[in-house]
């Protein structure tokens, strides 16, 4: 059983400790042998140098400085700060929690010298001296006392030993932490400024005022230069759809880069909602994202390697609209690579100059990578986006973040396309899954590295600034069974997508 | 803990201690760390950013567990904890002696051999003092019992060096080295064992 004792106790504004002090007793007790008949002479060595020593009334005067008091029970209570401030000398403040106060040494009586019917009370005190003295040197001062004479010395070398208690007040900040404060405030102050209720009010409206027709204008979109923002400028036909296509170019490009880069709750949906329906109608805006995320760097940086899941869904979500409205109309198109796909590659290889790529964060796995350059009639980009995507599997079950909603990215595009099983099955991509199945991680994984990824030749407009720091810690160890249970689960429905065909 | 931090922060010795003490080569010493963003956020002005927590993260108390912030600590308690898990944290950039000197004093225990006169004592450290206040009124009321003499005798007979043998001494206690900073911890609390034993008598009858 715990039990606090209100009872009352109560405390100087100044105290001076002398007369409990070691020294001094003792020199009172011999002071005192000497009254009753002991000569000098009989005296230790000890004994006489404390009748020489003199230490300065500084040493042994102290004031109040602060006081905790604690209001409440032995279980249930609350503490509270009172302190006063060294540099002014007499302002006292109430700190309670996030709250300060004046406080008035009056009031102290009451709520900190405590009553047996009163819950509040002082607890801890808090005494300093006036003028501060250099401990270290005192302690050895105090020590060597062994004759008249440290007697002597020690008095002269008290007085050296105090420090002026205003240097104090002139503390050099710890620079990095101030360095890191105002970066902070300056991060702070960025976000405000960027994650806006209003800019994405702004941005819903614009999305969502967009009207999409049936047309077919995807050969249009493959003239233009979507990767170069903004591109309305230079074109002369078409006005409207290509400055509409501008907006919603902007509106995904803020969504991606700030808003998923940032956690934010509710702000990812209101954006994601307009965006999809546009990915879903509209040839520019998918064919643009699709294009865009064919770059294996971009698909790593905002979706292999990202540690948000929210993040990673958004993207998947987008991505995998975008798939589907390119798809319809590249069909035929893919058709036609798909068959003879091998022999394409060969080709590919032969003419095209093959230059070593290096991710931003270089794996071992992504320096083996290397890239070929599209033709220049192009590949349909559904088939560069699926290609690199399945090409990122070492990466994306090295970091493991994304598994499951890259798994979930691939079946969705696989569910019902024969062709493009069909292109992944020619391509013998599926032989790492295989792999992986078999539990011998590695080997044809390996052989997948090997291969080349397509890189659209043009520069993303996305860019990819490292922010998300996490990504370089791998979060799991693929070993563990249940995200590998996971994996399997996904590669073995992929298996079924594939085998019927 | 609110308390104890803002007690450390509003002495400018300690304050100017911990700020200006230098900054480890890696990321290691976390406590330290935290005490100097805190400084610096009160002297910015930018009141209390720092959830409790996050420091209790980073102590552990004399059984190795962190620190619960649900939990009812004394403040007492926790300033030692505090003040020694810090001490760790500067030893290791070599300002292991800011505690010492800012708040280490100590007891002087003197044993006064009746018979021969012989003087011991032992000099324990400490960094607050922990004064009683059960049938005491005032600080210097119980400073002062603090410091009074007993006699050992009896069973409580004293060793003496000189001697060899079990003599009847004299035991005083002081303050040797007086700190800078003096803090005081009064016992307000108390455990009683008495109702627990109250309560089982009444069961055996």
């Amino acid at each position: 059983m715990r039990k606090k004792l209100n009872d009352y106790f109560e405390f100087p504004l100044e105290l001076n400790l002398e007369q409990y002090s070691q020294k001094s007793i003792r020199k009172r007790q011999v002071l005192e042998k000497l009254r009753t008949g002991t000569i000098e002479s009989e005296l230790t060595g000890e004994e006489r140098a404390l009748l020489k020593l003199r230490i300065p009334q500084d040493y042994y005067v102290y004031k109040l400085c602060g006081v905790i008091i604690h209001k409440g029970t032995a279980n249930y209570g609350h503490y509270v700060s009172i302190a006063v401030d060294r540099e002014s000398g007499s302002q006292w403040y109430e700190f309670n929690d996030s709250f300060v106060e004046h406080f008035s040494l009056d009031q102290l009586p009451a709520e900190a010298f405590g009553r047996a019917d009163k819950s509040n009370n002082a607890y801890m005190l808090v005494y300093e001296r006036t003028t501060f003295f250099e401990m270290p040197a005192v302690r050895k001062v105090l020590e060597e006392l062994k004759t008249e004479d440290d007697g002597v010395r020690a008095s002269e070398k008290f007085e050296e030993l105090k420090v002026d208690y205003g240097k104090f007040f002139d503390v050099r900040a710890a620079e990095e932490v101030e360095k890191e404060l105002s970066n902070e405030d300056e991060r702070n102050r960025q976000l405000k400024v960027v994650i806006n209720a209003n800019l994405i009010d702004l941005i819903n409206t614009i999305c969502k005022n967009c009207k999409y027709s049936k047309q077919d204008d995807y050969k249009l979109v493959k003239s233009l230069n979507l990767q170069r923002v903004p591109f309305s400028s230079e074109i002369t036909e078409h006005k409207e759809y290509v400055r509409q296509l501008e907006k919603l170019q902007f509106a995904g490009i803020y969504l991606l880069t700030v808003v998923l880069r940032i956690t934010l709750k509710s702000q990812y949906f209101e954006l994601l909602r307009p965006l999809r329906a546009a990915a879903q109608q509209d040839t520019g805006f998918s064919v643009w994202l699709l294009e865009t995320f064919a770059h294996p760097y971009i698909l790593q940086e905002f979706f292999v390697d990202c540690p948000n899941s929210k993040s990673r869904f958004v993207v998947a979500s987008l991505l995998h609209a975008a798939f589907l409205n390119v798809y319809e109309h590249e069909k035929e198109r893919i058709k036609k690579y798909s068959t003879n796909y091998l022999k394409f590659l060969a080709k590919l290889q032969s003419k095209t100059s093959i230059k070593p790529f290096e991710f931003p964060n270089e794996t071992a796995t992504a320096k083996k990578a290397l890239f070929i350059e599209q033709p220049k009639q192009g590949l349909p980009y559904c088939i560069v986006f699926v290609y690199n995507l399945f090409t990122l599997m070492p990466r994306v079950l090295e970091s493991t973040f994304a598994v499951p909603q890259y798994f979930f990215l691939l079946s969705t595009i696989c569910k019902k396309r024969p062709l493009i099983t069909n292109f992944l099955l020619e391509n013998k991509l599926f032989g790492c899954l295989v792999e992986i199945l078999q539990e011998t991680i590695g080997e044809s994984v390996v052989e997948v590295t090997k291969k080349n990824f397509i890189i659209p030749s043009k520069e993303p407009s996305l860019g990819f600034q490292s922010v998300m720091a996490e990504k370089s810690k791998a979060s799991h160890d693929f070993n563990t069974s249940s995200l590998r249970a996971k994996c399997y689960r996904f590669i073995v429905e992929l298996f079924f997508l594939v085998l019927p065909n | 803990m609110n308390s104890v931090l803002q007690q450390l922060f509003m002495m400018p010795a300690f304050r100017k201690g911990i700020l200006e003490c230098p900054k480890a080569t890696d990321d290691s010493l976390k406590l330290l760390q935290f005490m100097k963003t805190i400084f610096t956020n009160l002297k910015n002005n930018k009141g209390e950013a720092y959830n409790a927590s996050q420091l209790c993260k980073l102590i552990t108390d004399f059984d190795g567990q962190h620190l619960s912030p649900y939990e009812q600590r004394d403040a007492d308690e926790f300033f030692n904890l505090l003040v020694d898990r810090l001490e760790d944290d500067l030893r290791v950039v070599n300002c292991q002696n800011l505690i010492k000197d800012t708040f280490g004093g100590t007891f002087s225990n003197e044993f006064v051999c009746k018979e021969c006169g012989n003087i011991s004592s032992v000099k324990e450290e400490f960094i607050a003092l922990n004064l009683q206040i059960h049938n005491k009124k005032s600080v210097t009321e119980s400073l002062s019992a603090f410091v009074t003499s007993e006699q050992l005798t009896g069973n409580n007979a004293y060793h003496c060096d000189r001697c060899s043998r079990k003599v009847e001494a004299e035991k005083f206690i002081s303050l040797g080295i007086l700190p800078n900073v003096l803090i005081i911890a009064l016992k307000r609390f108390e455990y009683s064992i008495q109702m627990k034993y109250s309560q089982s008598l009444t069961l055996v009858v």
